[in-house]
């Protein structure tokens, strides 16, 4: 019979209708992949195959019982192979299976005519259909429990790894780390922990109570709220193991799992000493920034006034006849109001009003020179000695006002080492030398940069001070000696010298164990020649020629008119800048113009260009009482020939004012 | 706009963690896969016994994602790229498409992102990488898309079954991110649920399969149909599951 004209054949139509709808129902079971175009070629690939093995034979090899077309076995367990790996679903191939098998008997088939044979071939091709697919399946998922597992394995690296970061910046933060469990007890700490509280393993901290390293009080009370609260923060002064304080920001939060349970606490601590410190040295500079322009303010009307006084006392002493009882009356009050100059002079320093006389200067010549001037007021059982660098750096300064300093610091080293809570050893000690001041070093000073400095550091054994007093050190008026012994404005001065040289100033010293002052200053130069003599105040000169007096204080102006008519001058007067240029520009032919600096509405710098401009060769003389940051010195860049400070020193003053006659008009 | 309502979640689980359900592969178990433990399967169990519709709701979007990638290879695209795509184990983009196509998937989680790298390591045309759904530009912005794909990205991205992960905003920074940066003639596939009448087991099942994964909101078809802005419906455009 041939297979064109056999039974199944003219069944093939049905069975493959059988299985398309069979496919067509198992749609979802299926890869999609097989979807649409493999699903539709399946239902006659699979018919055909199973026709061939009814018909053609089915068995060990090709042709089975002999015809050339059957089916082998293995061909069949390929076949179940490959339909598991393009992805035919595990109920398909059963319901595939069964349905070829009810073919084969006939089933629900209408015209079917079962073959005893046909059945058994059904079943041993379908058999080993579902073997060659569930073989092939269960190497997919021996293949994908593999995979699986290396992925797994490739995610929980993954996952360790980014725990392994994290840890390690948990374990090398700056931040001191603590973690605890959530009745409080220390289960982690991070070196950082140990190194800030002074531990040297972990073990000393485990267990512990977290509070233990909180704020002192309420340390539980925080702990049973945390929860609730989600997160506390303090600062406090914590005790190191060996007993160091220092200030510490406590901030502890709970931590919680991916679901939101709380699981422990974590605690951070940040040495906050430095900071505090820093935080300490803003306001105490800003404090004496304020206390500096307040005493500014009352120096320069003080100063206005003793001008005033001191320039008419000095007149009325030329005038009165000398060994008279009035001459001595009038020398007492010279005297009086001498201290009374004095005294601004210092609260000037303080408040770095006072320019001074800049120079190069070696501090080592300063300090010599000083103390072989001072030391008669040591008493001997004081040790002095002087530790001075060779070939020290020079800087631009006053050299009395350097000498000041060192007058001002020994005074105190002095009155340290004579208190009778002083130790027996009594030393102080006078030192020199040159500084690189560098990146690190700079922390101590707010506003310094790295360079070459000029160190002067004066040093005593003596009863040292409580940082209550440090804090308030350059306060003016603030000491511990009687009212007799000193006004109080010894270490303001010292500050306010310092600082209006663009120096540092550094204090180091505790109770009874005595005090370190230490001093910057920018270096200027390397070592050579340094100051040169004072000259000697001449006697009262004389001149002539026609002078403008600008300054807005009448007295002021009527008393500089006094000095320059009793020296020959003739004078006229201004009480501010505009009156100036008019007098100025009115053909009066002046020849100077002693200009004050500090003046309302047009001040002495404006009237100075001003003048100026109407004639580039102008002479004139600036006054000053008040000054800030040396704008007065500015001034002679600008075309000033001179600055004359308040209160006048008559003699100097005269001098000043015949030098600068004498000199020739300067040009553009 | 009405806010969507939301399914609380009760925490994200790592891939990683055999300990717990997993949505992806509960996902995968629930598409025939073998890249599943117990618990998945439990869980799946569970699911069923409230949603027995569910593992075919998971094919259809499957399918979906077969259908529209195949018709996009067929009109010439050749270079993919996929979010939230969990593990790309079973139909998903490479297996469906031609050969040689590229495809970028990503994920939220880095362990799964992890997981399959190592799936996909033999496949010199897919990258796998963390970026979440609704920031793009973590993607865009690094140095993958530029080295797989070529210079126009002219780019098939795929949306499927993230929406409801997301909040209103995070969907509609995502499509401007995205559509600003794809070239001309991109296509963007998305596959969403449309609650605009949920049933009570819609939503006790949305809830439940949330727990496993981040909180599942709830939106109508024409609120999404906004939030897709500036992307605009192709020709068949939005189909419902009957159409």
């Amino acid at each position: 019979m041939s297979p064109a004209s056999s039974p199944l054949q003219a069944r093939r139509e049905l069975l493959v209708g059988l299985l398309e709808t069979l496919l067509g129902e198992s749609i979802f079971d299926n890869r999609y992949s097989m979807h649409p175009r493999r699903l539709s070629t399946l239902a006659a690939e699979l018919a055909d195959n199973y026709i061939r093995a009814a018909e053609g034979g089915f068995g060990a090899a090709e042709g089975g019982f002999g015809a050339a077309e059957g089916l082998s076995r293995e061909a069949a367990l390929e076949e179940g192979a490959r339909l598991a790996q393009e992805g035919l679903g595990e109920k398909t191939i059963l319901r595939i299976a069964a349905s070829l098998r009810r073919f084969s008997l006939g089933g629900t088939d209408e015209d079917a005519k079962p073959a005893r044979n046909q059945a058994a071939t059904a079943e041993e091709y379908t058999s080993a259909l579902l073997e060659g697919f569930i073989t092939a399946r269960e190497a997919q998922l021996l293949r994908d429990q593999e995979q699986l597992r290396r992925a797994l394995s490739t995610a929980l690296e993954s996952q360790s790894q980014e725990l392994l970061v994290k840890n390690h910046a948990l374990d090398t933060s700056l931040n001191g780390i603590l973690l605890a469990d959530l009745e409080g007890r220390v289960t982690w700490a991070n070196s950082s922990f140990l190194s800030l509280w002074g531990f040297t393993m972990a073990a000393e901290v485990i267990d512990r109570r977290t509070t233990d390293f909180w704020t002192p009080q309420d340390g539980e009370r925080v702990l049973a709220d945390l929860p609730r609260t989600g997160g506390w923060r303090g600062e406090f002064i914590a005790e190191r193991r060996d007993g160091a304080s220092f200030s510490v920001e406590v901030s502890a939060s709970v931590v919680r799992n991916g679901i939101g349970e709380p699981i422990g606490i974590m605690t951070s601590f940040v040495d906050i000493t430095e900071r505090k410190r820093l935080q300490a040295q803003v306001l105490q500079a800003q404090k004496m920034d304020a206390l500096g322009q307040l005493a500014g303010g009352i120096t320069h009307d003080f100063n206005n006034l003793l001008t005033i006084v001191s320039g008419y006392l000095q007149v009325l002493i030329l005038d009165a006849p000398r060994d008279t009882r009035t001459h001595q009356d009038l020398m007492q009050m010279k005297a009086a109001v001498d201290r009374g100059v004095g005294l601004t002079r210092q609260l000037r320093l303080f408040t770095r009003q006072a320019s001074g006389n800049r120079q190069s200067v070696s501090l080592n010549e300063v300090a010599r020179e000083t103390w072989e001037i001072f030391k008669r007021t040591f008493p001997p059982e004081i040790t002095v000695e002087l530790a001075l660098a060779p070939s020290l750096w020079m800087i631009e300064a006053d050299s009395n006002q350097m000498s000041q300093v060192l007058v001002n610091l020994c005074v105190n080293a002095r009155d340290a080492l004579t208190d009778p809570a002083a130790g027996r050893e009594r030393i102080l000690t006078i030192e020199t030398a040159n500084v690189m001041l560098t990146e690190e070093r700079i922390g101590k000073y707010l506003t310094a940069r790295p360079g070459r400095y000029v160190l002067l550091r004066v040093r005593d054994t003596g009863t040292g001070m409580s940082p209550d007093l440090l804090e308030r050190l350059f306060v003016p008026f603030v000491t511990t000696k009687s009212a007799r012994s000193g006004t109080g404005l010894g270490l303001a001065v010292v500050y306010g010298i310092v600082t209006s040289h663009h120096g540092f100033i550094d204090v180091q010293s505790t109770v009874r164990g005595g005090t370190a002052f230490e001093i910057l200053f920018p270096m200027t130069g390397t070592p050579q020649e340094a100051r040169r003599d004072e000259a000697a105040a001449p006697p009262l000169p004389r001149g002539h020629g026609k002078i403008l007096v600008v300054d807005d204080e009448q007295q002021v102006r009527e008393l500089i008119s006094r000095v320059l008519s009793t020296c020959g001058y003739e004078t006229i007067t201004a009480a501010d800048g505009s009156d100036a240029l008019s007098l100025f520009g009115e053909g009066n032919g002046i020849d100077l113009v002693i200009l004050d600096m500090m003046m309302p509405g047009m001040g002495g710098r404006e009237c100075l260009a001003r003048l100026r401009a109407k004639q580039p060769g102008v002479r004139v003389l600036v006054t000053t009482g008040y000054t800030s940051d040396g704008s007065a010195h500015e001034l002679l860049g600008e075309g000033a020939l001179g600055i004359v400070e308040k209160p006048l020193d008559i003699a100097a003053f005269a001098e000043k004012v015949q030098e600068t006659m004498g000199r020739g008009a300067v040009g553009c | 706009m009405q806010e969507a309502a939301v399914v609380p979640s009760e925490g994200f689980a790592s891939i990683a963690d055999a300990s717990k359900p997993h949505a992806g592969r509960i996902y995968d178990f629930v598409l025939g896969g073998n890249h599943n433990f117990e618990v998945d399967r439990l869980a799946a169990k569970k699911i069923l016994e409230i949603a027995p519709f569910f593992p075919k709701v998971a094919l259809v979007i499957r399918w979906f994602l077969g259908k529209a990638v195949r018709r996009l290879s067929e009109e010439g695209h050749s270079q993919f790229l996929d979010f939230a795509s969990g593990l790309p184990t079973i139909d998903h983009i490479h297996q469906i498409t031609r050969p040689g196509t590229r495809v970028i998937y990503s994920d939220i989680d880095p362990i799964t992102v992890a997981y399959g790298q190592e799936i996909l390591k033999d496949d010199p045309n897919v990258r796998y990488a963390v970026c979440e759904a609704g920031k793009p530009e973590q993607l865009l912005t690094s140095p993958l898309p530029s080295q797989l794909y070529e210079a126009s990205e002219v780019v098939a991205i795929g949306f499927n079954g993230i929406c409801w992960f997301l909040r209103d905003e995070e969907i509609s920074h995502a499509m401007k991110t995205l559509h600003a940066w794809a070239g001309k003639g991109s296509r963007l596939f998305l596959a969403d649920f449309d609650f605009t009448n949920p049933t009570p087991e819609a939503v006790a099942a949305m809830k439940l399969y949330g727990t496993f994964g981040q909180p599942a909101r709830l939106r109508n078809l024409r609120v999404l149909q906004d939030l897709i802005a500036p992307w605009k419906r192709a020709s068949g455009g939005f189909r419902s599951l009957e159409q």
